[in-house]
Parts: C-alpha cells; structure tokens; sequence
C-alpha cells in the first residue's frame, strides 16, 4: 500500500460507506493496480464531491490531482496522441463514471489499455486506467 | 473461449473467411477472442449479453481492402457489420445487429482527403472524427465552420449516414452531405451524384448529378458501404452570439413551441435550435443525490429548487445568432419580442452565465462547430451509466408537443425513471430525443427499462409519431410501425437487399432489413 493510503478509519472519515471503503480497499490490492507501479501517473477527482478527493490522494502515486467536475470534454489533454509512448501512463481517479468512460474510449483508439473500475456508492467510481507503451519502445 | 460464429456458418469455413481477410489487411488487423471487447455495447439494454456480439473483426485500410474483404465475404458466406468510428453509444455502439456478424471497422480508413475553403466543403473517409476534422481546420487556418452533434468523437460520415444532428445553420447533416464512393455489397466501386462523370470538378458541389439521386439509399442502410463523402461546411460568419432563453411552467411549452415554429421556418432563428427539459440540463452539472435519496418522481419543490439552483428553466432554448452584428441584433429583437409573450421568461448569454460548468458555455462551443463530450456528464445523473435514445418525430406544434411530452413523462414515471429530453427543432419536424438513464450492471432496471422502451414505441406508433433512429435491439420493433399499405416499404426494402446483395452479407437486419438469407429465423 502506499504510503498516503487511508486507513479504513480515515476512509470513513471521508463520508464513503462502509461497503465503499471496503470497495475501496480492495480495488487498491487488486493486481491490476499493484502491476502498474512503473507507470506514469495522473489522479483525479470530483470537487463536486468533498470525498473524492481525499479518496483519490489514497491512490498509488497519487499527487499532483487534477479536478474534473462531469464534462468529459477537458480530459482530452490528458490523452497522448498517436505517438509511441517510453512508459505506461496509468490515468487514476475517484469520479463520477462518465470520465473513465471517455477516457478509455478515447485512449483505445490508439492504445492498448487495460481498465479497472469499481463502484464505490452510488455516484463515485474508482478507476484505473493504464495505456501501455508498445513492447518494442519500453 | 467458444467462437460466436456468424448463423449458419461452420467453424472451418469461418476460419477459412479470417485467414482471407487475415491475408488481406494483416494478422494485427484481424480481431478475436479478447480483443473483441472494444466491439462489445457497453450500453446493452437487453438481458442476452450475447444478442449483438460480434464473432471477429476486420479494420481494412483502403477501399481496395474492403472491396476484397467483401469480395471474401460473399465467398465464405459471412456477414459484415460496418462501423466507422463506432461512438453511437446511445444506440449500440460498435456492436452489430446480429450476433455471430463480424466487424468491418473502418478506423483505418481516415484520411482527409480534400478540404476545399473556397467551396466550404471536406471530402472524407469513414475513420475521420469530428475532432480529427475540427483539429485539421484549426490546424490549417482555414475559415470555416464544422457542424458537430453533441459528442465530437464520433464519425463525420457515420453521423450523417445515420441522420444525425448538429447545431449550427448546418445541423441537418445528411442535408449537408454532397457525393459519395460506395463499396457494394458485390465488392463493386461506385460514385455517386457528379462523382460518376470521369473528370468532373463538381463531386462535392452538385448532390444530383444525373438520373436518380440515390445517396439516401445508403443511409441507415444495408445497401453498400460508403468509403468516401463530401460534407459541406459553413464559411466562419462575421459574427456569432450563443443565448439562452428559460421558461418556468411545464405547461409553457406548448406556446413556446408554437411560437418557435414560424420564427425557424422563415429563418429569423438560425440554427438548429434545442429545447431541452429541466433534468437533462441539470444533469450535466449535478446528479440526482445532490437533491435527493428517495426514488420515484422528484417533487415540484425539488424541480424548483433545482431551478433556482442552477439558474435554468423547466424548459430551456439553447440558439444563437450569427452574421454581421446589425442583422443580430435585428433578429434578436424578434427572437426576445416573441418568447417574451410567455410570462416569467428569462434571456441569457454567455457573459451572464457565472456557474462553473454551466451548460450554455458548453453549447456556445457546439453551436459554433466545436467538438466536445460534455452532454455525456447527463448519464451520470443516475450512476449507473447506461442510457439510450427513444425519438419519436412530430410536427412543431405546441399540442403535438404537450402530448408526446405528457405521454412519455407519465410513462416513464409510472417505470421508475426520470423523464429528461431535447426537443431539437428541423426544418419543419420536431425530433422528441427522450434519454432513458438505466443502471447497466442491475439486470431488474435493464428488464424494465426494456419493456418501457417497447411500450413508448407501440404508443408513440398508435399516436402517429415514428421514431428516426433507434438502438440495435429495437429496430425490427421500430420498422414494423412504418407499416403502411401491407408494410410496402419494407417489402421495398428488402428487394433493393436481395438485388443487392443476393448473399446476405452486408449488415444483416441493419434498420429491420433482413436479407432473404435470415428473414425467416429474424422476423
């Protein structure tokens, strides 16, 4: 775990339910999470939801956090383009789920990706998003 | 993993068809097994997860390639599915009608083959997105305008091809379509319009050509696939001013809508104009748990709140103005002297809209032809991430509005969701796009947001209205209401199919048309 994750007292804290601390603290041992530690990182969160941010920081590798608050529209930037990539670039967050959606979406049209989401109550995901660097380049 | 294989076809000779289309465009360029994913609709509304997934897919990189494709297909006796950029999330995305069929994904194909400023027009192939366009414009300088929908990562032909909408003056998409290159369904290659005439200078500038215009055919078709098109674009007006107009009773909408329709039609409002309901603009800033943890209709004083929130009306106009700032401001006095007829009416513009994500600010983009994916924040009313588009048409009539409005909200309310909609106006019709949010992982919710849809559909057919689009699990329902003389159309239909593509392979039941080949086990 790394070493700004919340304990599940601090998860609580945040307002999640038990049920989301416990998705939570699953989604972070799974080993589609652990795998991506050579990654690139970037983290965000909702602002709409005070939680969110105190969950996304618990993420590996988590800051610097960016906010993004339901349009999809800005994520964009955080999308390399056709160019062949040095190292994975893993995209994290606790949001609502229309941003990872896009975001995978939008990634696949020029990476190979591998997603992870989990629902932690009834607005918030949390999500893992890691677009690989082609084989040949790493 | 067991292979889902095309009906009818054995597993050697499916695998023959791949390694065909294997040495056609590459081994990376075939799909199986897990790759199939990105193939797959994450919006599925039925409880077969299986009822649209696809067997394999081919990406071809040239015409060439998918005249050969096709050419193998009729060969082997596999179906194609043809998806451009395969974002038409709402009604099934990437999926194909029929499980077994195999994906011909176009994406390779997406080149910008000609961007003409002097003309106003771009010449196309299937892969080029609206933001592949837009960025390509920007990029060149070039004075002109896009027409975009709602969600930029779409396909700038496959959105025309299913008649999809934008919001500038050039919202009518395949209105704006001018020529095309078709593969047909035998593998041959065909222009239409000037396109036929060796030589010509005239392919993107004269729809007509000689003899019939036949582009319609191809257009929520199974009749060939279209490679290349030409879409016209908008010169960049001398002026632009996005607004918004709010009004505050459910009931205002029959008047607002009767006096919407001379103001489009003679042209005073120029674009595409939306009316869209409380919740739908709502949702794209806040979700429902914001206002509320109880289920079923929210009540007035909930609506209200909400309307006081976020500054927006039970009803809201999204419109601009564009040209010179004198013919503006004439025809804004216009616009603002009508809707004031509506007691409690509000004007916006932008520089009056100070909350963060306010809606206007996205839609002053897209009315000016820049591509987003802001609408998409709406699905997240709910969270639970699945919606589809119920959208019936009707007159733009204040009564046929009221009534189609009542009809769907009472129904949707009596199945457990939240009626949120746009009223997007055409030239003489009004579209009725109806989004229905559903749970996609809770099996209950789908089953009943199922059965609402096939009701709305039988209502909405019994009421006269049909609807202009509809998602892959609804089409044959759908094509059945257009059933006038004995189903006559269709029986047209399904002439041109057979003529065309005596096989059977291009699309299988695309818009209810099934080929001779499946029609007995299909409808």
């Amino acid at each position: 775990m790394p070493s700004n994750a919340l304990t599940r007292r601090g998860l609580l804290a945040t307002g999640v339910s038990t049920a989301a601390a416990l998705a939570l603290s699953r989604f972070l041992t799974s080993p589609e999470v652990r795998a991506a530690d050579s990654a690139d990182v970037r983290t965000f969160y909702d602002p709409r939801f005070p939680r969110s941010r105190d969950l996304a920081d618990a993420l590996p590798g988590a800051p610097p956090l960016y906010a993004v608050s339901g349009d999809p529209s800005h994520l964009l930037a955080h999308i390399p383009g056709g160019r062949p990539r040095t190292r994975d670039l893993r995209l994290q967050g606790v949001t609502t789920e229309t941003v990872p959606f896009c975001l995978e979406q939008l990634a696949r049209r020029h990476h190979e990706v591998r997603f992870e989401s989990r629902r932690l109550d009834r607005d918030l995901f949390v999500w893992t998003l890691t677009i690989r660097a082609p084989a040949a380049v790493v | 993993m067991k292979p889902n294989l095309p009906p009818g076809i054995s597993a050697t000779a499916f695998a023959d068809a791949l390694e065909a289309f294997r040495k056609i465009v590459g081994d990376a360029y075939v799909y199986t097994g897990q790759a199939l994913s990105s193939y797959a609709d994450p919006y599925s509304i039925v409880s077969n997860e299986d009822a649209h997934a696809a067997s394999a897919a081919v990406a071809p990189a040239s015409t060439e390639q998918v005249q050969a494709i096709v050419k193998a297909a009729n060969e082997h006796g596999v179906p194609l599915w043809p998806i451009s950029c395969g974002k038409n999330f709402a009604y099934g995305g990437a999926a194909p009608r029929m499980s077994g069929t195999v994906v011909l994904d176009l994406k390779r194909m997406n080149r910008i083959l000609e961007v003409s400023e002097s003309d106003g027009y771009a010449l196309v192939e299937p892969g080029v997105s609206y933001f592949d366009l837009y960025d390509h414009i920007q990029a060149k300088g070039y004075k002109l305008w896009l027409d975009v929908p709602d969600p930029g990562w779409g396909s700038v032909m496959g959105n025309a091809l299913e008649h999809g909408v934008g919001y500038t003056p050039y919202g009518d998409h395949f209105a704006m379509q001018c020529g095309m290159e078709v593969v047909l369904p035998n593998g041959e290659l065909v222009r239409t319009g000037m396109g036929a005439l060796p030589g010509n200078t005239t392919w993107q500038l004269f729809k007509y050509g000689f003899g019939p215009y036949i582009d319609g055919l191809f257009t929520q078709s199974n009749f060939g696939i279209v490679t290349k098109m030409g879409i016209w674009l908008m010169p960049e007006p001398p002026g632009y001013r996005p607004y918004m107009i709010s009004f505050q009773r459910e009931e205002d909408l029959e008047q607002v809508v009767d006096i919407l329709r001379p103001l489009k039609v003679g042209m005073v409002i120029q674009n595409a104009a939306t009316i869209r309901s409380l919740l739908l603009v709502a949702a794209t800033n806040a979700t429902r748990s914001q206002y509320t943890d109880k289920p079923g209709p929210l009540p007035d004083s909930t609506l209200r709140k909400i309307m006081a929130e976020q500054d927006i009306g039970m009803w809201n106009i999204y419109g601009a103005l564009y040209g010179p700032p004198t013919v503006m401001d004439t025809l804004w006095t216009v616009i603002r002297d009508s809707f004031s007829k509506v007691p409690g009416t509000k004007f916006h513009f932008l520089e009056d809209r100070k909350q963060p994500n306010d809606l206007l600010a996205a839609r002053a983009d897209t009315m000016r032809g820049i591509p987003r994916l802001s609408e998409f924040s709406f699905i997240n009313w709910t969270g639970g991430g699945g919606h589809i588009g119920f959208s019936p048409v009707s007159p733009i009539r204040g009564s046929e509005a009221m009534k189609q409005y009542t009809m769907v909200r009472d129904r949707m309310h009596e199945y457990g969701f939240d009626y949120m909609s746009i009223f997007a106006i055409g030239w003489r019709e009004l579209h009725h796009v109806v989004e229905l949010l559903f749970d996609r992982r809770d099996p209950s919710i789908k089953r009943k947001a199922e059965e609402l849809f096939r009701l709305l559909v039988r209502e909405a057919a019994a009421a006269g209205y049909g609807e202009y689009r509809t998602h892959l699990s609804f089409m044959d329902d759908i094509a059945a209401t257009y059933g006038w003389n004995n189903h006559a159309l269709m029986k047209l239909n399904q002439t041109i199919k057979d003529a065309l593509d005596p096989k059977g392979i291009l699309a299988p039941g695309k818009q209810g048309i099934w080929p001779a080949r499946y029609r007995g086990s299909h409808t």
